[in-house]
């Protein structure tokens, strides 16, 4: 493993490193879905390099992405994000991408979640998340709620696409919500065991 | 002409009358006449707004004139695309007294509010500035949507979105941290009458 922040069974979280441009610059390239990003754009290492040097600059950040990497062989998986970090009211946006298609739908990304949602409530001692979901995108948000989120409401004729409007639906989550979904993933995990 | 306290204070010396009188139209000048009300009037920033950068700038963090100057240089420098910052000004002292942040793609505006945090009617005076500006965008640019977050405390804010028509759509729970508490945060939407192109009517 490599410079680790945090450790999960199968999968870790590390600092994403200028190295990774070319990785993260293929992937989108070989994008599958759509739906995930709405719609899909080639990105040049260049610009991703841009974002990794950006991420970096200041402390603290007010953006927070991280690396999810294979433990077994430090794969680069995808990323987990800390949006718009607001250190006074002590909030954040959550956001998650697999970049690798095959390893969609196994686990990976709800672990790293789980992650992602430790280091925030409790390495940063954040007091709530929020996460955005494009109405049309079921999975993601079929995703949130099994990892603890509260569903707030919709803001409507958030995303324009084929003519029609969608709405984004709003999810909140406390420290409390999230260790006890994290029980339940981990009760399952074993039961499949 | 009586000169105003805050063009003294931007200049740092006292003013001679000629001086105040040119600063003083430089000021009011950019009022934009549609976004005036009662107590608050819009207008577009200036350099000198460096000076009293406290009032308006969107953080708690402390920030000092020189930092200031070049968020003003540097977030004006082109025509605004996204997002334009414009200044909540008081009618009667011609003071700066927050500000009002725009993103807008064209069809969704999102405004983000920040007032000076020494006012005793911060939210009353946001208030205010809520009434100008969504019939502004809403009415005017005929925005498919118009939205805005408030702090669940801010009663006169929330009187005047209602007021106004719009609707909370989103309840964030425990999201802003006040002394000793946290209260919800509240997402307000204006929706345009103008857009019959929603999801409603195409399936039909």
């Amino acid at each position: 493993m490599r410079n680790p922040i945090l450790i999960g069974t199968r999968v870790y979280l590390r600092p994403l490193e200028k190295s990774d441009a070319e990785t993260l610059a293929f992937s989108f390239a070989e994008e599958r879905e759509a739906m995930m990003q709405r719609w899909r754009t080639p990105l040049s290492p260049i610009t991703w390099e841009g974002h990794i040097e950006k991420l970096h600059r200041t402390q603290p950040p007010e953006e927070i992405e991280i690396g999810v990497c294979l433990k077994d062989d430090d794969t680069l998986l995808g990323t987990v994000n800390l949006f718009d970090v607001d250190y006074v009211n002590r909030t954040a946006e959550t956001g998650s991408w697999m970049i690798l298609a095959e390893y969609r739908g196994k686990g990976y990304g709800t672990e790293a979640k789980h992650l992602l949602l430790e280091y925030a409530f409790d390495r940063l001692h954040l007091h709530v998340l929020t996460s955005w979901v494009w109405e049309p995108n079921i999975r993601s948000a079929a995703a949130l709620m099994k990892q603890g989120y509260v569903p707030a409401d919709r803001l409507q004729r958030q995303e324009l696409l084929g003519g029609v409007y969608h709405d984004g639906l709003l999810f909140d989550i406390k420290r409390e919500e999230w260790l006890a979904a994290r029980e339940r993933w981990l009760a399952s995990q074993a039961e499949r065991a | 002409m009586d000169a105003p306290h805050n063009l003294q204070r931007s200049a740092g010396r006292s003013l001679s009358a000629p001086e105040t009188e040119a600063l003083y139209w430089k000021d009011t000048l950019l009022r934009a006449v549609y976004l005036t009300g009662e107590r608050v009037y819009l207008r577009a920033m200036i350099l000198s707004d460096k000076d009293l950068a406290t009032a308006w700038f969107d953080s708690p963090y402390p920030i000092n004139s020189s930092r200031a100057d070049t968020f003003l240089k540097e977030e004006h420098k082109n025509f605004p695309s996204r997002s334009r910052h414009l200044a909540i000004v008081q009618c009667d002292t011609d003071e700066v007294v927050g500000s009002l942040t725009l993103f807008t793609d064209g069809r969704v505006a999102d405004l983000s509010f920040a007032m000076a945090p020494w006012l005793s009617d911060a939210d009353g005076l946001q208030a205010d500035a809520l009434k100008l500006v969504v019939p502004w965008m809403r009415d005017e640019a005929t925005m498919a949507t118009t939205d805005f977050a408030v702090a669940a405390d801010q009663v006169q804010t929330i009187a005047a979105a209602e007021e106004l028509g719009m609707h909370q759509a989103v309840r964030l729970r425990e999201h802003i941290a006040r002394p000793g508490t946290r209260v919800d945060l509240l997402i307000y939407q204006a929706l345009g009458p103008a857009w019959t192109f929603d999801k409603e009517t195409v399936n039909a």
